[in-house]
């Protein structure tokens, strides 16, 4: 056999090539990582993070309060934003519509400044983590804004004349019929969303609000240990996201053909 | 029962879709709505079901006039059934749960009972081992057949079909009409729009011809097959039992 073929997907291939495979992946970026930090002389030590331990722990519990509030609130946002840019009145639809488009053009850091000065200064809330959620959820919601309207859209507008026939009433469509599907027609790409949630609220570091980056840098601020620092960092974001992102994916499977 | 329509008039835009129409149809057991693509027969039905006000003209159920308020319709489309030409279930639920469902939120029946009612009817139409399954995994002759047993699922007065056969191929087609057949049978009064003219003709035992918009025709269906007057509806039966090159 030659060799080649050991690299190469068919219909029946066993456990051991793929392993084979893997294996071989993830040593070239071990590899790779290692050379890396050898190259800049740095080192690992984990010692400074066993110190840090709690200051680490408050701050991850920290993130992930942030993601999941920000997570509610931005849902609340986006669904009041995807029916808005559907809404027969125009000044509502334009609202909406602006927001989204507004929000989704520019990037979040500038944002951050911004919405942290004007909502701070200008209207009291003198909440680091008020505003951090605040902020955040904005700029999730315009994203969430579009998933949920295109859920809206994809729903057939025949499905609101049946459940007119059975007898529903309006309120008893939305919430029988209506939501039910978009619920499953949006589970998956909102659950990528809620993924770049928790990986977005790193940015609320820059104004000062202590979550599992901003305790990170601190960290590292006394300890010097740059690279176990940041790697650490990056296993404790994944080992959030990834379970996100493997239900949106079981949920994706799930719901494919439903439709 | 009784259907009378006064002057019924629909439009969309300019389009005038219902022009005029009148009707009087009495001691019906099943009233076959034909007529040519366009003519208006979905937009009929859907006045008769409640699920369009005219723009003028009045229908009356059994003499009661029909309100056209949207309160006073939730009440009208109670005691009527309506079946769809093709993707009339909801497709997020089970066969079981779209015959339940409407039971227990219209009809006020408890989720036990609705859920008897159910499985008792899908029994009936040999669905019982689909009750479980939503519309994708479903044939179209058994999404239609589930369509049908949610739309007699609470006894209404009055059956409304809008072409229930018309997306299928002409096996399911026979199972459907089998089922509807079987419906007349038992006595639920049904109006029920539809190309198929064998079953129109012997099935049902009123008719009404319907073309742009008009009410052309109108009466027992073995005399308007047999002896049609107009030469639209000539015209009609002659382009619909025989293909003329
Ligand atoms: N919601 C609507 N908006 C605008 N025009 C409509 C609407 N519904 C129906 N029409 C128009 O009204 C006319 C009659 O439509 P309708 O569906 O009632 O005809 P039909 O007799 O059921 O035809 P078919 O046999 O093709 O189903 C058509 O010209 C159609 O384009
Ligand atoms: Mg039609």
């Amino acid at each position: 056999m030659p060799i080649g073929r050991l690299f190469l997907r068919t219909p029946k291939d066993g456990r051991a090539k793929l392993l084979l495979n893997g294996l071989l992946v993830a040593a070239v970026l071990v590899g790779f990582v290692a050379l890396s930090v050898a190259r800049v002389e740095g080192r690992y030590d984990f010692t400074d993070l066993w110190t840090y331990r709690t200051r680490l722990a408050m701050g991850f519990g920290m993130t992930l309060a942030f993601s999941v509030l920000s997570m509610a609130a931005s849902l609340l946002i986006g669904f009041a934003s995807a029916t808005g840019s559907r809404s027969r009145i125009l000044p509502v639809r334009y609202l909406c519509r602006t927001y989204v488009n507004v929000i989704r053009g520019t990037p979040l850091l500038m944002q951050i400044y911004l919405f942290f000065y004007i909502i701070g200064d200008a209207w009291g809330v003198e909440d680091r983590l008020v505003a951090g959620v605040l902020i955040l959820s904005i700029f999730e919601g315009a994203y969430i804004s579009e998933i949920l309207r295109g859920g809206l859209d994809s729903i057939e507008g025949s499905q609101l004349e049946i459940a007119r026939a059975v007898g529903f009433t309006p309120a008893q469509a939305t919430r029988l019929i209506v939501l039910p599907q978009l619920l499953r027609r949006t589970l998956p790409a909102l659950a990528g969303q809620f993924a770049s949630i928790i990986k977005d609220s790193s940015l609320l570091s820059v104004i000062s609000i202590v979550e599992l980056t901003q305790t990170i840098k601190e960290v590292n601020a006394a300890t010097f240990a740059f690279t176990t620092d940041y790697l650490f960092l990056g296993v404790l974001y994944f080992a959030l996201t990834f379970p996100v992102s493997l239900l949106s994916r079981a949920l994706e499977k799930r719901f494919a053909y439903e439709n | 029962m009784r259907i009378e329509c006064r002057d019924l008039n629909v439009r969309f835009g300019a389009q005038t879709v219902l022009d005029a129409v009148g009707i009087d149809a009495s001691d019906f057991r099943a009233v076959a709505l034909i007529g040519p693509s366009g003519a208006g027969k979905s937009t009929l039905l859907r006045v008769l079901g409640g699920l369009l006000a005219p723009d003028a003209g009045e229908v009356r159920i059994d003499g009661q006039r029909v309100d056209f308020s949207e309160r006073a319709l939730l009440a009208h489309r109670r005691g009527v059934g309506f079946v769809f030409q093709t993707r009339g279930l909801f497709p997020h639920l089970t066969a079981e749960q779209n015959i339940a469902l409407p039971l227990v939120h219209v009809h006020g029946q408890s989720p036990e009972q609705a859920r008897e009612t159910a499985h008792a009817l899908l029994a009936r139409f040999s669905l019982d081992q689909d009750a479980h399954k939503r519309p994708y995994e479903l044939s179209g002759g058994q999404n239609q057949r589930i369509g049908i047993a949610r739309a007699i699922a609470p006894r209404p007065r009055l059956l409304l079909l809008d072409e229930p056969t018309s997306a299928l191929d002409p096996e399911l087609t026979a199972e459907v009409l089998d089922m509807i057949h079987e419906l007349q049978a038992d006595g639920q009064r049904m109006v029920i729009v539809t190309h198929e003219m064998g079953f129109a003709r012997r099935a049902c035992d009123q008719a009404l011809f319907l073309a742009d918009g008009r009410i052309l025709e109108a009466g027992a269906s073995a005399d308007l097959f047999s002896r049609p007057r107009t030469p639209q509806l000539q015209g009609f039966l002659r382009k619909v039992l025989e293909w003329v090159p």
